[in-house]
């Protein structure tokens, strides 16, 4: 089990710069009303779990905050990105400031794992082999994954897989790490392996991470802020905060 | 994962690119031949309209400058294809050949013309044209007659016509068949791909990078389709030639070419097509639409 950071303290995360404001906003999916009344913020250092039941609007706020839901009524910033007045052009460079993590991974099936994280480094412009070839090797090393490095994504286990997308959201030093259910598909052991991976990136890197999750043991073992999504709204609860 | 699972797991291959190839070599093929025999077709309505001859039969006191002025006006006439002068010796000669007996001698004079022998260019070979340059013609000096078929350029014209048209009319439906087919396959391998569209979507990829790979892979595919439909079609026009003996079939040079190229090219650009429009349909809908 992971040992809870100062840094999680909200009395000392409240100094720290926002990465994510959301104010006065309805989260909307198709149309229909996901979270009323929105407001939600996260700060350099934050630890932040995202609770509540299937359906309950976790992973509409998270698709909203990486731009794949459409955001038209309220207020929100995701690291300097006005989401109201973002243009569909402009959505790619959003998700380059952030580093997603999904339940179902979404890896590119059809290349190996260098090729996928290399895959992400030339769709920011990067052209460097050498470079590329070394901040995939070390980005690997983080995950404990540099002998997959030619395996397709197929040839890995869930707990693999996971972690080379975990590798490949920390690939261009995000602002903001956002993570739908990562441990979602992943066995018990498994999904402690990840957290762990999570929490030491979080504790070396401090990059601000939002989890979306509804296991919520994880939450006794790793500790952090909490907002629960319940009745089309959000609220945050402190009650949980462990240090 | 155990290194034996890791042994067993398949690595993922790529039979829909594969298979749309071979599916797009089979149509490019099919196009090919169907354009070469079209080619043939046409080249052979254009031999027999254009082996319709016009006799100038040329006046008996014609003087050699208006023989020579007169050849000057139909050599200036551009929907003239070929002119040839026979003499009433050597017209006298071919006849007496054909009827086998000396006619002049029975005569006791040649009674043919000296003669202008022209053939017009297929486009011009029909009736109404011929009657509005054959008094063009007798307007000319030292022309005594202008003859021709009436039945040969009649025929040509009723019967050739109708050809004409079903090939254009077949030529455009199978053109717009190949089109869909083609585009369907292609949309159909662009569907199996809608997840991994949609997964560097999510991991910041912006449109055209990647759009990129794809129509790059689409230009190859077209490449490869144009070549292999091309070997199969290369191997069919030798056989009909060299080992059913049909000479009819067209040996032209720059038809063969321009089919090749002519492939090559609908093959790319329909694939370029159909890739950009099947991506860029997948870049637009929203994730619970790619179900």
């Amino acid at each position: 089990m992971a040992e809870a950071i100062e840094i999680n303290n909200p009395t000392v995360t409240r100094i720290m710069p926002r990465v994510v404001d959301i104010k006065n906003a309805k989260i909307l999916h198709h149309n229909h009303l996901v979270l009323d009344n929105v407001n939600f913020e996260v700060r350099k250092g934050d630890f932040i779990y995202l609770i509540g039941r299937t359906g309950s609007g976790k992973s509409s706020l998270l698709k909203t905050l990486y731009g794949d839901l459409e955001f038209t009524k309220g207020e929100a910033d995701v690291c300097g990105y006005n989401l109201k007045t973002l243009k569909k052009s402009d959505v790619p460079y959003l998700r380059r400031r952030l580093g997603i993590v999904f339940q179902d991974f979404q890896l590119l099936g059809d290349r190996n794992i260098f090729d996928n994280l290399s895959f992400v480094l030339q769709a920011i412009g990067w052209t460097d082999k050498n470079k590329i070839k070394k901040t995939i090797e070390e980005s690997l090393e983080k995950v404990k994954l540099s002998e997959k490095i030619y395996k397709m994504p197929n040839q890995l286990s869930g707990g693999e897989q996971q972690r080379v997308t975990i590798a490949r959201a920390l690939l261009n030093n995000p602002e903001l790490i956002l993570a739908d259910e990562p441990t979602g598909n992943l066995d018990p052991e498994t999904t402690n392996e990840i957290m762990d991976l999570f929490y030491s990136i979080f504790k070396e890197t401090q990059t601000p991470m939002v989890f979306a999750t509804h296991n919520y043991q994880l939450i006794e073992q790793y500790p952090g802020i909490i907002y629960m999504c319940a009745y089309n709204s959000i609220s945050r609860d402190d009650s949980h905060f462990t240090r | 994962m155990s290194d034996e699972l890791e042994q067993k797991a398949p690595v993922k291959r790529k039979p829909n690119f594969v298979f749309a190839i071979i599916s797009i070599a089979m149509i490019l093929f099919t196009i090919g031949l169907f354009s070469f025999g079209v080619f043939t077709l046409q080249k052979q309505i254009k031999e027999i309209k254009e082996s319709v001859q016009i006799d100038l039969n040329l006046k008996s006191d014609v003087t050699e400058s208006q023989k020579t002025a007169l050849a000057n006006y139909l050599k200036k006439q551009n929907y003239i294809t070929k002119i040839t002068y026979k003499s009433k010796e050597v017209a006298a000669q071919q006849f007496e050949k054909e009827l086998g007996q000396n006619f002049t001698e029975i005569l006791g004079s040649n009674p043919l013309y000296d003669a202008y022998i022209i053939n017009l260019k297929s486009e011009f070979s029909n009736p109404d044209f011929i009657k509005d340059v054959k008094s063009d013609f007798l307007a000319q000096a030292g022309v005594q007659e202008v003859q021709y078929s009436d039945l040969a350029v009649q025929s040509t014209g009723t019967t050739l016509k109708p050809i004409t048209i079903g090939i254009i009319i077949l030529s455009t439906i199978m053109l717009v068949v190949a089109f869909l087919i083609i585009d369907n396959t292609i949309r159909l391998m662009m569907y199996s791909q809608r997840f991994l569209i949609r997964s560097m979507q999510l991991i910041g990829a912006n449109e055209w990078f990647i759009i990129k790979p794809f129509i790059i892979k689409s230009i190859i595919s077209g490449l490869i389709s144009a070549a292999i439909a091309l070997l199969f079609l290369s191997g069919i026009i030798y056989l009909t030639i060299n080992k059913f003996s049909l000479q009819f079939v067209s040996q032209d040079f720059v038809i063969l070419l321009f089919i090749a190229i002519g492939l090559t090219l609908f093959g790319i650009l329909i694939s370029i097509s159909s890739t950009y429009f099947a991506v860029n349909k997948y870049l637009k809908v929203k994730l619970d639409e790619l179900y």
